[in-house]
């Protein structure tokens, strides 16, 4: 059976929910406290895949603008999540330009969007036409997920996964 | 570069160096090949991995430390000399009890630049540093965040504040509605329910029974306008479509015309087809339609003109025209017609009756059956109102 390691990152603006996605697909749990990440924590997540396993190197990217334009951080990714929150407008806005970092340092790697916090349907300030609009102006599949109830996590970095297999 | 050892002193500042690595905690060393593996390390460098394995040496070094997955490529660049140094700021680590440390990495040729050098790699451990940034950037965050709520909630309130004023015009024009429109039908039902009581003449009581019969039908007209109303304004204007025929339709309200006409001494002609003009459509809706534009043509046309009413179909549409003789309309008052709460002024000095809002509830109803008013007038001539409604 073969092992690959890919790495992927995670991006988008503070306080969207990035840690909390990790920790949800990696150790199946969430915690409400908000903590700032400041840097890069790396986990992983051996996937089964049909040829063999998938390490998953999931790099959880700091959102805050003094780690937002570190190459660092990205050379070398496989991938990205690229992640807006649904309760802040501002916030998606930004995908186009983590889209850009990303590929600016990787080229076309596959991305995939990811809109959380989809258990706060009160709270909701990105309605789904400005959803649509954002995912056909950028080129890549977006899911609605919550770190909070799961909803999605686990289909996010599965798609991703997915794109990375059909990628050389 | 080179140091040179041979110099006694060279060689001993170089014996306290390495010495100070490896009894500091906070940074580590390692010597990395062409290859990227690890050829030599402090001994503290293995404090400072998460789980490291029994022997480092000879270990490829994206295996010890995830942070290098992906950057091969860039560290044999920095070998060649093709780019100066590789920097990995904050890695965050977690350590038993749940607290985080933070690693800077540095990787940066050992010797002068040249084909394929070795490599040195620093480990620093800048978690005292990195949690002071950490709650700095954290605070910040944290402000950002509240004053982010702060401007939703100012925002909601000021729509909210809207909403307010919106139905405190609402409250007012209802108001203002009761006092009025709603009172004086009441009190013209009043004073001829008293003349009935003293018995007059047959003729008498007739036309008396009339009068307040026409007045209660405008009362009931605009109770509904206001009930409709409320449905827009709530957004809960549905409509229940089934067949109807618009020719009953049509004869049901000139009845309730009639004796409106009559007091104003108008001509209230139809013209009638023989056959049925059915439709799809609700019929509560078509009947408050046709009263609206019906009583209006009565209000607003000076006694001895007419009133004429006609359907037609063409092609899948049902065409309903009301045509009256009167004053006409200007530019300006067409320009306003439909809007809720206009009302028009009749040349002829009358105070009339009416909310303001029986033509931008017909132009409502007759859009929610995805249909169209059109409207033909000029000051002096005609007025022409036709409702254009899909058959199905």
């Amino acid at each position: 059976m073969t092992t690959i390691q890919r790495k992927i990152c995670l991006l988008g603006d503070f306080a969207v929910g990035k840690t909390s996605l990790v920790r949800r697909y990696v150790e199946g749990r969430y915690d409400d406290r908000y903590l700032s990440t400041i840097g890069v924590k790396i986990s992983r997540r051996v996937l089964a895949r049909s040829y063999g396993d998938l390490n998953l190197l999931v790099w959880d990217l700091a959102g805050s603008k003094e780690f937002s334009s570190q190459a660092a951080y990205l050379r070398g990714a496989a991938g990205a999540l690229i992640v807006c929150d649904l309760t802040r407008f501002e916030t998606l806005a930004s995908l186009e330009r983590y889209a850009g970092q990303v590929r600016g340092v990787n080229g076309n790697v596959p991305l995939v969007f990811v809109a959380n916090k989809s258990d706060l349907p009160a709270e909701r300030a990105i309605a789904d036409p400005d959803l649509q609009n954002a995912c056909a102006a950028l080129g890549g599949p977006l899911l609605l997920t919550s770190a909070k109830t799961g909803e999605n996590v686990e289909a996010a970095f599965v798609q991703l996964a997915d794109f990375l297999d059909q990628k050389p | 570069m080179t140091l040179p050892l041979h110099d006694p002193n060279v060689a001993l500042l170089a014996a306290r160096v390495a010495r100070a690595f490896t009894h500091s905690h906070r940074l580590a060393f390692a010597q990395v090949g062409p290859d990227l593996t690890l050829s030599l390390a402090s001994p503290n460098l293995r404090a400072l991995m998460q789980s490291p394995p029994e022997h480092i040496l000879g270990r490829p070094l994206a295996e010890l430390f995830w942070e290098f997955v992906g950057a091969e490529a860039t560290l044999r660049a920095v070998a060649r000399g093709d780019e100066p140094a590789f920097q990995l700021m904050r890695s965050n680590h977690e350590r038993a009890g749940g607290a985080t440390q933070y690693l800077d990495f540095q990787v940066m040729p050992l010797e002068a630049a040249g084909r394929d050098a070795d490599l040195l790699l620093l480990v620093e451990d800048v978690s005292e540093t990195a949690q002071i940034q950490q709650q700095v950037i954290h605070g910040r965050n944290e402000l950002r965040l509240a004053e982010a709520k702060r401007a939703q909630a100012v925002n909601q309130l000021a729509q909210a504040n809207v909403e307010l004023e919106r139905l405190n015009h609402f409250k007012s024009f209802l108001l203002a509605m009761a006092a009025h429109d709603l009172s004086s039908p009441l009190t013209v039902i009043h004073v001829n329910l008293s003349r009935l009581q003293k018995n007059p003449p047959p003729e008498v009581q007739r036309e008396l029974i009339a009068i307040a019969r026409s007045q209660a039908n405008q009362l009931t007209r605009l109770i509904n306008n206001l009930l409709n109303l409320d449905k827009i304004e709530q957004g809960r204007l549905t409509l229940n479509r089934t067949p109807c025929d618009l020719r009953a339709l049509i004869a049901e309200v000139l009845e309730t015309l009639e004796p409106m006409a009559e007091m104003r001494e108008l001509r209230l002609t139809y013209a009638p087809r023989r056959e049925r003009l059915p439709l799809l459509a609700d019929p509560d809706a078509l009947r408050q339609i046709l009263l609206n534009l019906g009583s209006n043509a009565v209000k607003y046309t000076p006694s001895g003109g007419f009133v004429h009413i006609a359907a037609s179909v063409e092609g899948g549409t049902a065409r309903l025209s009301v045509v009256n003789s009167g004053p006409g309309l200007g530019e300006a008052q067409m320009a306003t017609l439909f809007e809720p709460y206009a009302r028009g002024d009749n040349a002829f000095g009358e105070d009339v009756v009416g909310s303001g809002l029986g033509l931008f509830i017909v132009k409502t109803l007759v859009e929610a059956h995805n249909g169209h008013v059109e409207v033909s007038s000029r000051p002096g001539q005609d007025v022409t109102f036709t409702v254009v409604l899909p058959l199905t």
